[in-house]
């Protein structure tokens, strides 16, 4: 400010040599007014106007200078002010802007700042924060070491050209063709309703569908008033968690366990207390100090890294613990559908005579990840509850989308593709189980489960643990050593593979490649 | 033991087999157990099946027809196998509560008495609690803004019928055949690379921000935008300032967080940073300095500074909600917040629901880079991320020019509606309400003339489903005048003039003077 009382000439003078510049072509297509904003527009962008003292002559002035009219210079003037160029200040005229848009646009566009700028005390071309700041607790508590670029692999790691990851599903098998058909009827039915706010308990007929869908295949007992529809399994532990968890609130969780699950529960402020795993699942034994669990998290089909699956006596003995104390069981059932030999059990859920259990499914494993859908069934008490959390958290889901999935399930198509999923993927494992056997056998014991989409091979000889691990990630034929799904648990080492997305040919591929790498390092 | 053996051997008795039908003998043989078993009065547990063997001696049919039928009655969990004791009925069956049953309500003990549900009320969470948010059942049916078929007026809704569908569509299955299966895996949990670096030109370009495809992070829309910042920055009991009246889902969301929210006045350059000494430091300070929510001012250049200067020295983040910046009618935009500050303490973060459509659930943050990994992390946890095809597609909406010439129409359609709006009002309202129109925004704050006149407006703008929202629905603390928020985007001019003179003549005849 003192600057521009001082030196009130020179700024003018600045501005009107800087429009002798300016060129207009009458003969162009271009619009006059077009030529003039951009060449004045260039001549602010060189940056010697920037120090925001620098005044432009009058509208009039500047169209008698050139010789056009003032409506044009107006014009010009007016998207260099809607565009930041200028600004106004009330009877003193117009002024360049200060900061110009340009002076961290075009040339430096997506440049980033350098330590050594930062240092020079240079003006950034973009904001650093400078002195350090806390990250809340919750955040830091949640254990995920992963940065930048990590993240975009998803929440798998697996990138293009990994095999044998566990938890992936066969996604080029997913009928995208019908799907994308559904879509376009849904839409040519439904229009603009779809484009439309949502119900934050989800679609009407998809709660309905999955309903029917899980009272008849999982033996569920739900009305579709307790269905809500959320982005997926992590979704629907997260709202269920913020739900009933008071922030340092016990939840126990199986350990080895989905590691997501962990995370969800940690950033939702829960007490994690990893909990052993016997061959009939979950030990629900407690020492007397321990505190009494809110939720109880499980996978009870098939646990999830080991495979087991948790007997009849378990799942009631842990319902009776559950009523008994007042806590919730949270039912993770992720890829029930995947089951390939033994009889199914009905889920948790469908035995829960006191209303303990939430149930959750997702269509990452049946249908594709990216899809974002899942559901919640609920006791009916808590689901006015998990439905307010979610309208806070993100409203809703797709409507497109869920109503999408709702006609891919009333018109038969889910079913059939779950059965023709089936048929492949119990071809996949039976193959995979083969193959290992033939080629690492003598090196892992491959512990079959009746479901799902992975299988535990634990090392023979322990000592092997450092260098498979390296090789794997080497020959980018990646299973998951199962210590990273362990809390406390002191495991033999093992590795968790995937087999459901890779064709017989390219697990035949991976194993042998697995194999020959593990037998030139002479291990 | 005989007992057991002998009840199940008379119940198979009953079974039939018609070797005319269509249907095949296995399958008669599996639905007429299973209506015997369904009957319910096996479901002892005790009641032991004949074996394979004996059950296709007696009925004169193959054992792997029985076998066939057997297995699928135990996939289903009507049958249980116990190894050297054979095969036994379920229990509990699972026909005793689906069928007939099936979304009957409240549990169904195996006596076949309902147990209260209300045995154990469930304790819910403290925050969950504290989220301001009165709704129950199928109110929560009707979206964010309650605004069901048929009702006008009501403030916060885009023209979706106006959206181009089609297009969107278009491109959609263009990205799907060139990416292919692709788009159907687990994708980035910071957004997709073509999105955010379109994203980041747009708002390099348009809003003056300043920001690498780094700091840009796509996120299920506004709330998901700041309820990750408030998990990133604040533990559970610290204090988030929000204006008030301020946008009623940033108080529910900084709750669900488990933030204090503490309400800060507005005047007419913006939020008041005044703070008693015995007030705590803010962690995050949530403004929407394009244009108020729902006052509608637009935050002077001075109080940005101020605002940036207060977030710096008490090291502090301002949270900047840009939701409406694009609809702006008269006056020079000012660049954003983001722009502005050069010491990364703003988290700018803007929206598609208004822009395209509110259902598409896609919006962004931009964030100092330091932030970004804890922003990402939290939302790989929360729920990994957003549609990658609806990304992708959006991506190439904006790179090809749909983007910007979608919203040069919408600010044609909405500036055209927003002066029959206010040329209507003031024509047929003007004498009980001062319409204060603001620079920007699809919402207008109209105050009462006569404030007693409230309750009867009330009443009458709901019956007629002329749904504007009471200003008092956005405040915290503050008792402003009373007024109504209307909304003037959602509706075409000739419904918008419907609209108001059905509600005043309604007003007229009700007797309000």
């Amino acid at each position: 400010m003192s600057n521009k009382k001082s030196f009130p000439k020179k700024r003018r003078r600045r501005s009107i040599i800087a429009f002798e510049m300016i060129r207009l072509d009458r003969t162009s297509t271009e619009p006059l007014h077009q030529q003039l904003y951009r060449q004045i527009r260039d001549e602010l962008k060189s940056g010697s106007f920037s120090d925001g003292a620098s005044r432009l002559p009058s509208s009039r002035a500047l169209a008698t200078d050139l010789g056009i009219s003032r409506l044009t210079v107006n014009l010009a003037f007016s998207k260099l002010h809607a565009e930041g160029y200028l600004r106004s200040k009330a009877k003193s005229g117009t002024f360049v802007a200060d900061p110009l848009p340009e002076s961290f646009l075009s040339a430096d566009k997506f440049t980033r700042p350098t330590t050594e700028r930062v240092r020079r005390g240079e003006r950034e071309a973009y904001p650093v924060t400078e002195s350090a700041f806390r990250i809340s607790e919750r955040v830091r508590a949640v254990p995920d070491r992963r940065v930048g670029k990590q993240f975009d692999l998803g929440a798998t790691g697996a990138g293009a050209g990994v095999s044998l990851v566990p938890s992936i599903p066969a996604v080029d098998e997913f009928p995208i063709g019908a799907w994308e058909r559904l879509r376009a009827q849904v839409l040519a039915k439904k229009g603009t309703h779809l484009l439309r706010y949502a119900s934050n308990r989800g679609d009407a007929d998809l709660r309905k569908a999955l309903a029917t869908y899980l009272c008849d295949f999982r033996a569920a007992r739900c009305h579709p008033e307790q269905i809500v529809i959320v982005g997926g399994m992590q979704q629907a532990m997260f709202i269920s968690a913020l739900a009933l968890l008071n922030p340092g609130d016990p939840a126990w969780i199986e350990d080895p366990c989905y590691q997501q699950a962990q995370r969800v529960l940690t950033l939702a402020g829960a007490r994690i207390v990893p909990k052993p795993l016997d061959d009939q699942g979950i030990v629900i034994a407690r020492s007397p100090r321990e505190p009494l669990p809110k939720l109880i998290y499980i996978t009870p089909s098939h646990e999830f890294p080991l495979g087991v699956t948790m007997s009849f006596q378990r799942r009631t003995a842990l319902l009776d613990f559950a009523r008994t104390h007042n806590a919730f069981v949270f039912e993770d059932d992720y890829d029930a559908e995947f089951r390939f030999t033994g009889p199914p059990l009905p889920s948790v859920q469908g035995i829960d005579h006191s209303g303990r259990v939430i149930y959750a499914g997702t269509m990452s494993k049946i249908l594709c990840p990216s899809l974002r859908l899942g559901y919640i069934v609920a006791p009916e008490p808590l689901v006015d509850s998990l439905i307010k959390i979610r309208s806070a958290m993100d409203q809703h889901s797709s409507p497109i989308d869920q109503a999408t999935l709702a006609r891919f399930i009333t018109e038969g198509f889910f079913l059939s593709h779950i059965k023709r999923m089936r048929k492949i993927y119990s071809e996949r494992r039976d193959f995979f189980i083969d193959e290992f056997n033939k080629l690492l056998g003598d090196r892992f014991t491959l512990h079959v489960p009746e479901a799902g989409l992975n299988i535990v091979a634990s090392l023979k000889r322990e000592g092997d643990f450092d260098a498979v691990r390296r090789i794997t990630v080497e020959t980018a034929v990646r299973p998951s050593p199962l210590s990273v799904f362990c809390i406390q648990a002191r495991l033999r080492p093992s590795f968790v593979f995937g087999f459901a997305a890779w064709t017989t040919a390219q697990i035949r591929e991976s194993l042998v490649k697995l194999a020959s790498a593990l037998r030139r390092e002479g291990i | 033991m005989k007992k057991r053996r002998r009840r199940s051997i008379i119940a198979f008795e009953l079974i039939r087999l018609d070797r005319t039908a269509a249907e095949p003998l296995h399958e008669q043989l599996y639905r007429q157990i299973r209506d015997e078993l369904k009957t319910g009065t096996f479901t002892d547990g005790g009641s032991r099946l004949p074996s394979s063997r004996t059950l296709a001696v007696d009925l004169g049919i193959s054992r792997l027809t029985v076998s066939l039928a057997f297995s699928k009655l135990h996939a289903e969990g009507y049958l249980r196998s116990k190894a050297r004791s054979g095969t036994f009925v379920a229990n509990p069956l699972p026909e005793i509560f689906l069928t007939a049953d099936k979304f009957a309500r409240g549990r169904i003990r195996r006596d076949g008495s309902k147990a209260d549900p209300l045995a154990h009320p469930p304790r819910v969470s403290e925050r969950v609690r504290a989220i301001p948010d009165p709704r129950a059942g199928t109110q929560f049916d009707l979206g964010a803004l309650g605004a069901g078929a048929g009702n006008s007026l009501v403030p916060g809704l885009p023209a979706v019928d106006e959206f181009p569908i089609d297009i969107w569509e278009r491109l959609r299955s263009r990205v799907l055949a060139q990416k292919g299966t692709h788009l159907l895996r687990h994708a980035s949990s910071r957004g997709d690379a073509d999105l955010r670096e379109a994203i980041a030109t747009y708002l390099s370009d348009f809003r003056g921000a300043r920001c690498h495809p780094d700091q840009v992070l796509i996120v299920g829309g506004m709330q998901q935008a700041m309820l990750i910042s408030a998990m990133a920055l604040l533990d559970p009991g610290e204090p988030v300032w929000m204006e008030d009246p301020g946008f009623h889902q940033a108080r529910r969301v900084f709750a669900l967080a488990g933030a204090k929210v503490v309400p800060k006045p507005l005047d007419d350059e913006g939020i008041v940073i005044a703070r008693s000494s015995r007030e705590q430091q803010p962690k995050l300070i949530h403004v929407t300095p394009s244009h108020q929510y729902p006052l509608g001012m637009t935050m002077t250049f001075e109080r940005r500074t101020a605002l940036l200067g207060f977030a710096r020295a008490h090291d502090a983040f301002v949270f900047e909600d840009d939701f409406y910046a694009e609809f702006r009618f008269t006056g020079p935009p000012l660049p954003c917040l983001q722009g502005i500050d050069d010491f990364g303490r703003v988290i700018y973060a803007g929206t598609m629901s208004k822009i395209l459509y509110p259902s598409l659930r896609l919006g962004y943050v931009v964030a100092p880079e330091a932030l970004i990994d804890p922003l990402v992390k939290i939302r790989s946890t929360m729920d990994q991320h957003s549609s990658a095809i609806d990304q992708a597609t959006l991506a190439r909406f904006i790179t090809e020019g749909f983007f910007l010439s979608h919203l040069k129409r919408m600010r044609r359609i909405y500036a055209e509606r927003r002066e029959v709006f206010i040329k209507h009002f003031d024509e047929l309202l003007g004498d009980r309400f001062t319409l204060q129109v603001p620079e920007g925004g699809l919402n207008m704050v109209a105050w009462l003339k006569r404030e007693k006149e409230f309750p009867a407006i009330s009443r009458i703008a709901l019956q007629i489903g002329v749904k504007p929202s009471p200003l008092s629905f956005y405040c915290i603390r503050a008792t402003p005048r009373p007024a109504f928020v209307f909304g003037f985007a959602g509706w075409t001019p000739a419904q918008i003039r419907e609209s108001l003179v059905k509600l005043a003549s309604s007003l007229r005849r009700a007797g309000i003077p």
